[in-house]
């Protein structure tokens, strides 16, 4: 068990090395003249822009920057300045992270607990009015875009409510740190938190029910059933914890993905996280910013990953053989 | 297509002339560890020295338990598999060393029946486009032409050429292995092994399949080798019959010779197996043997004689000594490998032989029962 | 233990396995006319196909239907677009779906917007679809170091955030509809190589694979002639499947402002100018036209896709629980 986790460690390491390298190639790999004339700004003498260059290592090669990038990051916490304000990326990273957080921790509680029941439901009983009611559930919100119902509850559940009928059950706009108040921070969650766990709850939904059909078609349900057992009793303890390890897979990937950056939701609640943060600093070509939250969210991933292999070894141990 | 249609006549073959050649046939599958590295832990012996010949324009009848070798000797005579080591000489041209060039001329001599009707035709091709494709590999007639001799082929099997556009699923199971051998016919091959032709239809269905086996070989002069476990129908439609066990051949002699007195304990059991009163009134007695005990695994094959551990007659010679193949005194051509051979009309001693009106030798066994061989002779051992 | 179980035990094939020489009349036919039988008694699934025919028929036609309508999808119509204030005028006589802030026909922008997510959706598809049957093709047939290599590096791709990698490849190359397209088609064909894989590691060892061997096919032959029409079925399942993924991806970019660049009418690109300054709060229309269409394109492909699945595998979904 233990060199499985040490291997793993390993292997995440290596991939997060090759990912840093990659992006590190994508950003700065091209014209450094021109990085160090865009940090500098318009007016900039070619001296100022070659003091720049020198001054932000852009004249060293391209690997020794990316290990210096790398050494920076891992050793100081230092993931380069803003181009802009000169501020550190790490520091904006640190305002954003905690309402990315939680957009995706309420967002996950939200969708597990619709989409599991929901499925399971579906799958005890194939064909019923349930499990069509179900399905019509999951396509209908697998068909509707995240950032359309986002919109769409905002203009109806804040708008709306806000401005026509003057209810302010809710807010929106801005994200009040947990910190600071967390009924305000709950209330003013409720409507992304709908927002990215419907999709994603329809998406559960399907798999689970695939999922559990399978397993229940096997035969040893009906050997367990034969034996005498409860219909309950073999659903949950046979069916449902065998049926559970693709949604696992899937829930390790997903939370991983999000934490990188709820872009989508972000953008249209207008929440200033890791997502939003990305974006923003994408459309004014600051590029330390955009490489930062790009490697935050792909070292999200990646150890999201490994921790979901990690379970699985530790709960089957056929795995660690492979 | 004259190809196709133009019977061949029936072709008077010398005595002695060999088509198919095969001496010390040996094919091994390695069984791999279960490791990353996939090193080599032993060996599944299928096919242990092998050595047959088949007679130009004749049927050879091969017989044996499920999981003898029978289909693994017949996929390497096909080229299906490379042999592990030995001689397959086809017309006297050596098979085994061919270079994959040149094995496309042997594909066109050399055709396979297989087992399963179902399995065998892909279900998403036409008939039209699964009977054409031997032509299409080998530069045979193209549009029209191939239309044409996929329909002579239909009608030759006895199927209808409104049946070109149908696809496989449309047609029963005797019905389709009717296509399996058209397929097999297209390219004029000749030799064609039939690997179980028959055992996958009903019993019904079994004779007329066969006739129209016998029938195509008269008409095309054909050489079959021809596999089996049902012993009445390799009766039915051999000149000669081998008998194998293990990986070995432990039989081999004419079809009246070899069912009227069999020598070695193993087609003895097995003969006595086959629910059909003139051959049990030819041999004298009507008892039926049962063959207790498993299988031992190819992958481990006791030592001696390989029958030794499931044989009555068993004394200490046979597990130490393997006995090769000699023939019989009135029959040259009946060869068997035994140190104390079953003579004629020899009471069957009652031991680990058991006498039971119901019991039959074990037929085919589901595929997992094979997988358990191993463990069940561990237990045992 | 039923009748039926037994069938399915027995028929390795999986198709119905008629009996004896009779004509085999009842269970003759073919696996396609069967699915096709199912298929046509699941309304949902004929009506969303046939709106899916009609969309692609007004997404050709586009230039022909705005002519007609007299708006073409970039003219922008000061006069009778735009009200005294100068704010977009709502659905009415002159414009169907009312107009934008430019004054530009919302009805002429839908359509032309059909296009772009029609062939993003449907092009992006059959791009991951060609890659993903041939490497899950090569990856199923050779097995071993082949198989090895080509899974994990599907499985890398698979994990890999769309998104995050949307935003990098934007900030180097810019934004574009080719961008969008290769993206896409990108993300798709890992999950389909890996069904394909699937498939072909059990269809190999079928019977008619070793027939086609002993005919003298060649391995590209048995993969391309033999195998692959196999794979059909399930290739068209999950194609129609992935093409409402695409579609939303490509609006969701194009909503981000990392796809299809204004003034090119895309329905994300649409919405996302409604949301400007809330301006959808005053023109509704503006959000609602082509969120709908979406919405509804999104939905006909999942529930033809959903359709011909259930159509092409009819024994999924029986339990062994019992009452
Ligand atoms: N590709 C393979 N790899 C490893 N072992 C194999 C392979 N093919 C066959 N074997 C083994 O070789 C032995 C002989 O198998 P074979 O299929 O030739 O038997 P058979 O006589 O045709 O049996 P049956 O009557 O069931 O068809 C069996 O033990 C089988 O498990
Ligand atoms: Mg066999």
């Amino acid at each position: 068990m233990f060199s499985f986790v040490v291997r793993r460690v390993i292997y995440l390491v290596i991939v997060l090395l090759i990912l840093s390298f990659l992006t590190y190639l994508l950003f700065f790999g091209g014209n450094p003249g021109n990085i160090a004339a865009q940090v500098v700004g318009r007016n900039a003498t070619a001296a100022q822009i070659a003091n720049t260059r020198i001054r932000l290592g852009l004249n060293h090669s391209l690997l020794y920057q990316w290990w210096h990038y790398v050494t920076q990051a891992v050793f100081h916490g230092n993931l380069g300045t803003d181009f802009q304000n000169q501020e550190p990326v790490i520091t904006e990273i640190k305002q954003a992270l905690p309402v990315t957080a939680s957009l995706t921790i309420g967002g996950a509680i939200l969708w597990m607990l619709l989409g599991i029941p929901i499925g399971i439901q579906s799958a005890t009983k194939p064909r019923s009015i349930r499990d069509r009611l179900s399905t019509i559930f999951a396509l209908t919100f697998l068909s509707i875009p995240s950032f359309v119902l986002g919109l769409v509850m905002l203009y109806f559940l804040f708008f709306d409510l806000t401005d026509h009928a003057h209810l302010h059950w809710f807010p929106s706009g801005t994200y009040v740190p947990i910190t600071q108040n967390v009924g305000q921070w709950f209330v003013h969650m409720i409507l992304p938190w709908i927002s990215i766990a419907l999709v994603s709850a329809a998406v559960y939904t399907r798999l689970m029910r695939a999922s559990l059909l399978d397993v229940l078609g096997e035969d040893y349900i009906r050997t367990a059933r034969a034996k005498g057992l409860p219909r309950r009793t073999v659903l949950f303890k046979h069916g449902v914890r065998a049926a559970l390890s693709p949604i696992v897979t899937q829930f390790g990937l997903d939370i991983g993905t999000l934490l990188g950056g709820a872009v989508i939701t972000e953008q249209v609640f207008s929440l200033q996280g890791i997502g939003k943060l990305s974006l923003t600093s994408l459309f004014s070509k600051n590029l330390p910013v955009v490489s930062g939250t790009i490697l935050l969210g792909a070292a999200f991933i990646v150890i999201f990953n490994a921790i979901v292999d990690v379970l699985y070894a530790v709960l089957d141990p056929r795995v660690r053989l492979s | 297509m004259s190809t196709v249609t133009a019977p061949a006549g029936p072709t008077v073959h010398p005595a002695g002339d060999n088509l198919l050649e095969i001496t010390d046939l040996v094919k091994h599958f390695p069984i791999k560890s279960g490791s990353l590295l996939g090193r080599t832990v032993g060996q599944v012996r299928a096919v242990d020295g092998v050595t047959l010949s088949v007679r130009r324009g004749r049927t050879l009848g091969l017989v044996g338990e499920s999981g003898c070798g029978k289909s693994t000797l017949a996929r390497v005579v096909t080229a299906l598999q490379p042999a592990t080591s030995g001689s397959i000489k086809l017309n006297g041209t050596e098979l085994t060393t061919l270079r994959s060039g040149q094995m496309r001329g042997l594909r066109r001599q050399v055709q396979m029946v297989f087992q399963d009707p179902y399995g065998s035709l892909n279900p998403r091709r036409r008939v039209g486009s699964i009977l054409g494709e031997p032509y299409a590999i080998h530069d045979g007639p193209k549009g029209k032409d191939r239309q044409q001799a996929v329909q002579q082929l239909l009608e030759r099997v006895g199927l209808s050429s409104d049946h070109y556009n149908r696809f496989p699923t449309e047609f029963s199971g005797g019905q389709r292995q009717r296509l399996g051998i058209a397929r097999a016919l297209a390219l004029r091959p000749e030799l064609v092994v039939c690997d179980e032709p028959v055992s996958a239809l009903d019993v019904s269905i079994q004779a007329q399949v066969l006739n129209l086996l016998e029938d195509l070989q008269d008409e095309f002069g054909l050489t079959y080798l021809f596999i089996a476990h049902d012993l009445s129908v390799v009766r039915h439609v051999s000149d000669e019959v081998a008998v194998m066990y293990l990986g070995k051949i432990v039989e081999r002699g004419p079809v009246e010779s070899l069912y009227s007195r069999p020598r070695h304990p193993y087609t003895n059991a097995l003969l006595s197996a086959v629910p059909d009163p003139s051959a049990a009134a030819q041999r004298g007695t009507s008892t039926r043997i049962v063959l207790t005990g498993d299988v031992p695994s190819p992958a481990a094959p006791p030592s001696g004689c390989r029958f030794h551990t499931r044989c009555p007659k068993a004394q200490d010679l046979c597990s130490q000594e393997e006995p090769l193949l000699r023939p019989t005194p009135e029959d040259p051509e009946h060869v068997f490998a035994c140190h104390y051979p079953v003579a004629a009309g020899e009471p069957l001693s009652i031991g680990t032989w058991s006498e039971s009106a119901q019991a039959a030798v074990p037929r085919r066994a589901p595929s997992p029962a094979r997988t358990s061989i191993t463990k069940n002779r561990e237990g045992s051992a | 233990m039923s009748a039926t179980d037994l069938v399915d035990i027995s028929d390795p094939g999986g198709e119905p396995a008629p009996t004896a020489d009779a004509p085999a009349k009842i269970a003759g036919r073919t696996p396609m006319q069967l699915a096709l039988r199912r298929l046509r008694k699941d309304k949902l699934a004929i009506i969303s196909a046939v709106f899916i025919v009609l969309l692609i028929l007004v997404a050709i036609f586009a230039p022909v239907i705005t002519a007609v309508i007299g708006h073409g999808p970039n003219v922008q119509f000061p006069n009778t677009g735009l009200d005294a204030f100068g704010t977009p005028v709502g659905p009415g006589k002159h414009f169907l779906f009312g107009t934008d802030e430019l004054g530009r026909d919302v009805l002429s922008r839908v359509i032309y917007g059909a296009r772009v997510s029609l062939a993003i959706g449907i092009g992006a598809t059959l791009i991951s679809l060609i890659i993903g049957m041939v490497v899950g093709i090569f990856a199923g047939f050779y097995g071993g170091p082949v198989d090895t290599f080509l899974s994990r590096f599907m499985d890398l791709l698979l994990s890999f955030p769309f998104l995050l990698l949307a935003i990098a490849l934007v900030a180097r190359f810019g934004p574009s509809f080719q961008l969008v397209l290769y993206l896409l088609a990108f993300f798709g064909w890992p999950a389909i190589g890996r069904l394909v894989r699937g498939q072909v590691l059990a269809l190999k060892e079928r019977e008619f694979v070793e027939a086609a061997r002993s005919l003298g096919s060649n391995n590209l032959r048995i993969m391309f002639v033999d195998i692959l029409p196999n794979l059909l079925p399930l290739a068209v399942v999950y194609s129609t499947l992935l093409v409402p993924i695409n579609i939303v991806a490509e609006a969701t970019l194009s909503f981000l402002g990392l796809g299809v660049q204004l003034p090119t009418a895309s329905w994300g690109g649409m919405i996302s100018e409604s949301q400007n300054g809330s301006l959808y709060q005053v023109a509704w229309w503006l959000l609602v036209f082509p969120s709908i269409a979406l919405f509804l394109v999104t939905l006909a492909f999942n529930l033809l896709g959903d359709g011909l699945r259930d159509a092409l595998d009819p024994r999924s979904g029986r339990s062994q629980l019992g009452k």
